[in-house]
């Protein structure tokens, strides 16, 4: 029986130490501990108390498993000390596992004398963040230009849904003359006037009742009711108790408010008020625990720059073994990566979801109405939000994962914002959505580090009309992109005034979009094209329901992107062995095949000795797998001038040559591209063209460069008979003696001929052939067979020269003919500011041209 | 030189040909961009400063003994030294964003209106002055100048 019994209480304790290891729950070792952002206050002001009612923390397991409990399950074991100011720690107990979360304990007004600083963070940001500067646009170091608003004279809107909160900053010196910074709870005098006419009026007793729903004197903030809205008010703060040795500006501020109906957004948590969609509940928890739940709004405006984290969003939109990790799709992903970058961490875990169909944000715009996104010059910033490893529109097959050792990049899909409709085909008048005075800030670059082609895509726009006005995006996968819209009350995007920069793909994406007009704006610098015109068709053109072709309209705006066409996106669609192609085209500008030289080039430069081109747009077949496959394609991109120039077009019926020939894959010339497998370049300025093998098929409408050449070719001929003939009896000179009687006509060779301007050619011409006619005994009668030979070619062109043996007269006809060259070189396919290239797989891609005369 | 070292030589250079005819040549993008991803304060106690960590905050105080007068290089004045990462980022200018309706304080530029991190005082107060980068991200220190009588 004893042993029995040691037998028993063994078997009891091994049980225990089973139990105590494996813990509760999720039957494993807890190894940390965190509180979820955005759940409790961590900053509060001495002598207050914590409110630990909402916390919630995440609870992490040693087997890499998470969750997330709440106040109810934890307990408070040690308070944290808020009677003095500075970090203390507040000890929370989970299930015997203890942790830590830090408060930082602020100062109060009676830490101090009297305030010597109180000053509003907003306002400051606010006047800063909308600060032009004179000149910027031509000072040779572009950062200032590119970083400041086109327009900084936008007033500070303010939201009557919420409370507005100045920010203060507020400081003050103790009794030792020390200062103290960040003091909370100041006490305010805080005086309201609204705007009547053109002056200020204070509200009396009425007034404040009227308009204003809470003051916060302590906290500076002020909650304005529904009449506020449209509403004008000047606000004065001052501190209650100033320090009269500061200097007046330093204990006040005042501020003139415009009031409208919308969220007041002071960080990521307020942010989510933007998803409206809650797409499968994935927004449901997160806002839950932040206490947005059920908040909607008409208008976001932001009030402090909002940083996006992984923290701040769902964790539905990250890869996560705990609950993917039985996936084919996830295995196959993470087996991948290792299997690429050699090496046994777990590279998938904490990753985007990169999936076409998810964003951070979604929002389904009410039908009838306008949602604004007003930023206040404020900026989204999402820098530290993670990347894609991994392309996620596909399950398991042909899944393609970044590889920084061979370089291997993948397709952003996942977007920070998505803006839709309920219904594209029952889309009321007045729906749409207009976003001003923002900056944008994404978590790419552009360089050549691969892990940025897994950054996110800044907005996509889906059928829901779109004005975009003074915003500044920067490191972006893609910029704005815009999809579809070819029902009523759909599918047009306004771009004015906004500015992009270094998008790792491209600045402006159309997919399908049916109208995109870029105005008075700046684009520029991406790692493809700046625009790319994605036509939705499928590849043979035969499903018109599903065809939507991109057309985008850029209005006195800069838009370009310089490529070497060896950049990742390049290559991704196997397009960099066709941009290196277009070197070869160079010798059409310079002279080299038989046309004249143009002043023109196709190279935006050179650097480290590889070509660089100014790659504005294309448009392509976005259902091709690689631009090397023929495809149907529709969409164009037209660039004018002026709004003056679009507006005669639009007039015009969107006819093309209205103030430019845009590159419109419609056009004629694209069969002809198809039909001769060749390449054709046309100009924007006149529709003038060229083939890539003119030199054979003459195909250009540019003739009197050919007809320079083709006289040229009748001189040289000449010259070489009567060397010949000089050779031969009556004359029986020698070879060197014969030559030397041509000297003077000196013709040069083919290419020097080639190499000069079409003016330079015609005096050179008209120069050959009075020296030609000169040569001692054999002078006349090469001008006549010269004669003869241009007289039999020019009857095919409708040019008739006259019958006559007299040499002066046939000299003064060839010199006619070599001035009227100019008559068939009206239309030039360089007499443009941008080349449209037509491929013969039915792909456009529109180059700016270089002016080396410029 | 041997045979089999001269068809060795031969088989690895036609088959660089073919395998980079295969795989291309590496992506390389014409105009890269690095951002900046930091920025930090250096200044340090010295002579005329007090240099302080208030609250993750760098606290520069500095006693008023008359107008800074960049002329004379006299009165009251602190150059603010920082540090932009990473080392390779692309733009390192920076800006200062401070309370310009305060009439004491007064930033040092440059005849093309660069900031010069030397700010001059002409009293009393403290000031907060955020040192931020210009190249889009925002990124930013925030310090605090005590001027103190």
């Amino acid at each position: 029986m004893k042993k029995f019994r040691k037998i028993l209480v063994a078997l009891v304790f091994a049980f225990m130490a089973f139990v105590g290891l494996t813990g509760c729950g999720k039957g494993d070792e807890i190894v940390g501990a965190q509180v979820v952002s955005g759940t409790i206050a961590t900053t509060v002001a001495k002598g207050g108390t914590v409110d630990t009612s909402k916390m919630k923390a995440q609870i992490r397991y040693k087997e890499a498993e998470t969750k997330t409990v709440d106040m109810s399950e934890m307990e408070i074991v040690q308070a944290p000390d808020t009677s003095v100011v500075g970090e203390t720690t507040m000890k929370v107990k989970y299930n015997g596992y203890e942790f830590t979360v830090t408060i930082r304990v602020v100062a109060t007004e009676s830490d101090v004398n009297s305030i010597s600083l109180l000053e509003s963070q907003l306002l400051i940001d606010y006047e800063a963040n909308r600060k032009i500067t004179p000149g910027a646009k031509d000072m040779a170091d572009q950062s200032t230009w590119r970083n400041e608003f086109f327009i900084g004279d936008s007033p500070l809107y303010v939201g009557d849904d919420n409370a507005f909160n100045f920010r203060l900053n507020a400081a003050g010196r103790d009794g030792a003359g020390k200062p103290v910074l960040d003091i909370e709870k100041v006490r305010t005098n805080i005086s309201i006037a609204r705007k009547e006419g053109s002056t200020f009026v204070a509200l009396d007793e009425d007034g404040i009742e009227t308009y204003i729903d809470e003051i916060d004197t302590e906290h500076t903030t002020i909650d304005f009711s529904d009449a506020a809205k449209g509403q004008v008010f000047q606000v004065l703060v001052e501190a209650a108790n100033k320090d009269y040795s500061a200097e007046e500006n330093a204990t006040k501020f005042t501020a003139v408010l415009h009031v409208i109906d919308g969220y007041n957004v002071y960080n990521a948590a307020d942010l989510s008020i933007y998803d409206n969609a809650n797409r499968d509940g994935i927004w449901t928890d997160k806002k839950a625990a932040t206490g947005m739940t059920g908040k909607t709004t008409n208008a976001i405006i932001l009030q402090d720059n909002i940083q996006v984290t992984r923290d701040d969003v769902p964790a539905g939109y990250f890869w996560n073994a705990q609950t993917q990790g039985e996936l084919a799709g996830y295995q196959v992903r993470m087996n991948k990566l290792k299997e690429l970058e050699q090496t046994e961490d777990d590279l998938l875990d904490g990753t985007l979801i990169n999936d076409s169909s998810t964003a951070i944000y979604r929002r389904v715009v009410e039908d009838g109405k306008e949602f604004k996104f007003e930023g206040n010059y404020f900026q989204v910033d999402l820098s530290l939000f993670p990347k894609a490893v991994s392309e996620d529109t596909a399950a398991t097959s042909n899944v393609k994962v970044v590889s920084k050792k061979d370089g291997q990049a993948v397709t952003g899909y996942f977007s920070t914002f998505y803006n839709t409709v309920a219904n594209p085909a029952a889309v009321s008048a007045g729906t749409g959505l207009k976003i001003q005075n923002v900056r944008f800030y994404g978590n790419g670059s552009l360089n050549n580090e691969v892990e940025n082609s897994g950054s996110i895509i800044f907005m996509k726009n889906n059928y829901v009309n779109t004005h975009a006005y003074n915003t500044i995006q920067h490191n972006y996968y893609i910029g704005y992109f815009l999809e579809l819209g070819k029902q009523a009350n759909t599918g047009k995007f306004l771009i004015e005034k906004c500015k992009g920069y270094n998008s790792y793909q491209d600045l402006l994406y159309g997919y399908g979009a049916e109208e995109v007009v870029i105005k008075d704006s700046e684009f520029i610098d991406a790692g493809g094209p700046a625009i790319v015109a994605g036509y939705t068709g499928n590849v043979n053109g035969t499903d018109a329901a599903t065809a939507h072709a991109s057309n985008f309209y850029v209005v006195n705006s800069t838009v370009e992107s310089n490529v070497f066409g060896t950049e990742a996106w390049f290559k991704n669609y196997h397009a960099d062995a066709i941009v290196q192609q277009f070197s070869l085209l160079e010798r059409l500008f310079s002279g080299e095949m038989g046309i004249a030289k143009s002043g023109k080039s196709i190279f935006a430069g050179h650097k480290d000795g590889a070509p660089v081109y100014n790659m504005i747009g294309i448009i392509y077949n976005t259902n091709m797998k690689s631009v090397t496959e023929p495809s149907y394609t529709q969409g164009s991109i037209r660039i004018f001038d002026s709004e003056t120039e679009f507006n005669s077009f639009k007039a015009g019926g969107y006819q093309d040559g209205i103030g430019t020939y845009g590159l419109d894959t419609s056009k004629s010339i694209v069969g002809n591209a198809q039909a001769t497998q060749s390449i054709y370049l046309e100009s924007s300025a006149s529709a003038g063209y060229i083939n890539e093998n003119v030199a054979t098929n003459f195909d250009t409408t540019a003739l009197g460069s050919l007809l320079n050449v083709a006289i040229y070719k009748m001189i040289a001929g000449a010259v070489e008979q009567g060397i010949t003939a000089a050779q031969n009896a009556p004359f029986n000179l020698s070879e060197n003696l014969a030559k030397a009687m041509f000297e003077n006509v000196n013709v040069g060779t083919e290419a020097t001929f080639g190499s000069k301007t079409f003016a330079e050619q015609q005096a050179e011409l008209k120069r050959m052939l009075t020296a030609l006619s000169q040569v001692q005994n054999l002078g006349a009668t090469l001008v006549a067979g010269v004669y003869t030979t241009a007289k039999t070619q020019l009857a095919g062109l409708g040019v008739t020269l006259p019958e006559t043996g007299d040499t002066a007269i046939q000299l003064a006809a060839l010199s006619q003919v070599i001035d009227g060259a100019t008559a068939y070189n009206t239309k030039s396919f360089s007499d443009g500011e941008q080349l449209n290239i037509y491929l013969p797989l039915g792909i456009g891609a529109m180059i700016g041209l270089t002016n080396l005369n410029a | 030189m041997k045979k089999s070292t001269i068809i060795l030589i031969a088989i690895v250079y036609i088959a660089s040909i073919v395998v980079i005819s295969v795989l291309g040549l590496k992506a390389k993008m014409y105009n890269e961009i690095y951002p900046v991803t930091s920025i930090e304060c250096l200044n340090e106690t010295d002579s005329k400063t007090i240099v302080e960590d208030y609250n993750g905050k760098k606290l520069i105080r500095v006693q008023y003994t008359g107008e800074g007068n960049i002329e004379t290089l006299e009165g009251t004045m602190v150059q603010l030294i920082y540090r932009v990462l990473p080392d390779n980022a692309t733009n390192k200018k920076v800006k200062f964003v401070y309370n310009e309706t305060l009439t004491r304080i007064h930033f040092v530029k440059d005849d093309n209106g660069n900031d010069l991190g030397l700010v001059l005082f002409t009293g009393t107060g403290i000031f907060n002055v955020r040192i931020m980068a210009t190249d889009g991200s925002q990124v930013h220190t925030d310090i605090v100048i005590d001027v103190y009588p």
